[in-house]
């Protein structure tokens, strides 16, 4: 018998921040991420007879994400063999400074920093899956959406001070989890 | 010394200024209270190392709409399905 099953109600629920935050490194792309989950889920429901029960329920979805992600290289790809490559260098002076251009810049990101932050996204992810879905919920309200104190209490009809109680108790659970995990 | 605060009421400011909504006074009494608390004075490094690194990963989360969105995609897939 398997060991894990297939939930299709709350994948939306559990899971589409972590892929989001997953395909969003690697697509660069808000537009596009979201599309490419919105496929994921779908290509999922209705390939749920494959699913074995051997990985979990995200690691299959990750599963088919990634075919979604190859996929979409695949056809812009295909669009850009088609495409002119367009150089906009006005004046002759200006030729010589494309070499500059393609030096990285400092200022940016480099793939070890976004690789990085990428598992330390996943690994944030992962521990917030370890608390019940109201503490989760609230805490990402809070911390990552940067919702204020009131309309968060408005949402869950619940005070301040019980706000923050779970918030305490969230963070104390998420600050331990990462510190096994990650600190 | 004596302890301006219980360590509950230092944790809940130490909470509070991880989102900036501690007031300078309240943040003021916690910190006399890890003077004097050193079990406080962990955990709130620990918290504000929460803090720090929720801040660098720079977590997205797919807008509420697009969730919704996706969940009435869904049923309508499972609905067909049945």
């Amino acid at each position: 018998m398997p060991s894990n099953l297939l939930h299709p109600n709350e994948w939306v629920d559990h899971y589409s921040d972590y892929l989001y935050n997953y395909t969003i490194v690697r697509v660069n792309d808000h537009e596009v991420a979201q599309d490419l989950i919105s496929e994921t889920f779908l290509a999922g429901l209705k390939s749920q007879k494959n699913f074995k029960g051997e990985a979990s329920e995200r690691t299959w979805l990750i599963s088919i994400l990634k075919r979604k992600i190859i996929d979409h290289y695949r056809k812009i790809n295909s669009r850009k063999g088609k495409a002119e490559v367009r150089m906009n260098y006005n004046s002759e002076d200006a030729e010589g400074d494309w070499l500059e251009e393609r030096v990285s810049d400092p200022f940016d990101r480099t793939a070890e920093d976004t690789m990085i932050n990428e598992e330390l996204g996943l690994a944030i992810l992962n521990c917030l899956e370890g608390l019940n879905e109201k503490q989760a919920t609230i805490f990402k309200m809070k911390t990552i959406e940067g919702f204020d104190t009131e309309a968060i209490c408005n949402e869950f009809d619940i005070t301040p001070s019980n706000l923050w109680v779970i918030i305490h108790r969230a963070r104390k659970a998420m600050a331990d989890c990462l510190e096994k995990n990650w600190f | 010394m004596k302890v301006p605060i219980s360590c509950d009421q230092a944790a809940e400011t130490c909470d509070k200024a991880q989102y900036k909504e501690a007031s300078t006074w309240q943040k003021f009494l916690m910190k006399m209270h890890h003077v004097v608390c050193r079990l406080c004075r962990i955990q709130s490094k620990k918290n504000g190392k929460l803090t720090q690194i929720i801040h660098e990963a720079d977590l997205k989360t797919l807008p509420l709409e697009k969730k919704e969105m996706i969940k009435t995609r869904l049923r309508e897939e499972m609905n067909r399905q049945q």
